[in-house]
């Protein structure tokens, strides 16, 4: 697979993922370029890859901490990120429900619903061990089942 | 309601996201048709998978041509900085290298 074509298919995987984070469009661009650099740097390990999709998102997770490394700065609940982005009214329950949880188990349920990522592919992604994001992905889904069936919405 | 189990999430999950082995599909339909609580999960994870999905941003296409044309212009320049060198060092006396270091000095870092 050459660049063009890993671009095409997965930028928008990518920017969602940094959108999600951050707040600073002009650093979610910045970022997704460096992510794709670097990609294609790495391209000749691309094939020993299962998912270019989750292989992809751990680059840019890994340009996101050195981001942030670099430039602390908030990271906003996902509300506060889409207002700021112009999140449509349809979205405000869909935030709501991240907003329940707290880091990383909100990444985790981002990871897991919105890009269909495995365990394993969320636990390299984030540089923990899959059995980690295991048990807090099951903590945050009884949360969220629990909350759900509470009638908040 | 009973607490769905976490192998039931897990496969509700699964199945919902294609990424059931062929007997763990068989099962997860199995249980769908027979088993209450996993029918619970299922419809719970079915109610997250339908809301979550929605947080998906696509890149805007104005954004997505400038940032692929910045990628290509990085990397052309890198391409364009290995020739220059492999050129300049092949073709330039030893002696005169240190021009070469205070060149790209110059024109590249400050660039």
């Amino acid at each position: 697979m050459d660049l063009e074509r890993l671009y095409r298919e997965h930028v928008d995987a990518v920017y969602g993922y940094l959108s999600f984070k951050l707040r600073d469009s002009q650093a979610v661009e910045d970022l997704v370029q460096e992510t794709f650099l670097a990609a294609h740097q790495g391209l000749n390990r691309l094939h020993s890859v299962n998912s270019p999709k989750a292989w992809l998102l751990t680059i840019a997770h890994n340009k996101l901490v050195d981001f942030l490394r670099r430039r602390p700065v908030h990271l906003p609940l996902q509300a506060e990120s889409l207002a700021a982005a112009g999140g449509e009214a349809a979205n405000l329950f869909a935030q709501e429900i991240l907003e329940q949880l707290a880091e990383p188990e909100r990444t985790i349920v981002y990871g897991l619903y919105v890009e269909g990522l495995t365990y394993r592919e969320l636990g390299e992604m984030l540089g923990i061990p899959e059995g980690t994001v295991k048990s807090k992905a099951h903590y945050a889904r009884k949360y969220l089942y629990n909350w759900l069936q509470g009638g908040s919405r | 309601m009973t607490k769905p189990q976490e192998e039931y999430m897990d496969l509700a999950w699964g199945l919902l996201y294609d990424t059931l082995s062929p007997e763990e599909r068989a099962l997860a339909l199995r249980l769908a048709a027979s088993e209450p609580a996993f029918l619970e999960a299922l419809q719970l994870e079915l109610a997250l998978k339908k809301e979550l999905t929605k947080l998906k941003t696509p890149i805007p296409e104005g954004v997505k041509l400038r940032v692929y044309a910045k990628i290509r212009g990085t990397m052309g320049q890198a391409l364009y900085r290995a020739v220059l060198r492999t050129v300049l060092e092949t073709t330039m006396p030893k002696m005169l290298g240190w021009v070469m270091q205070i060149f790209e000095r110059s024109v590249f870092v400050s660039e």
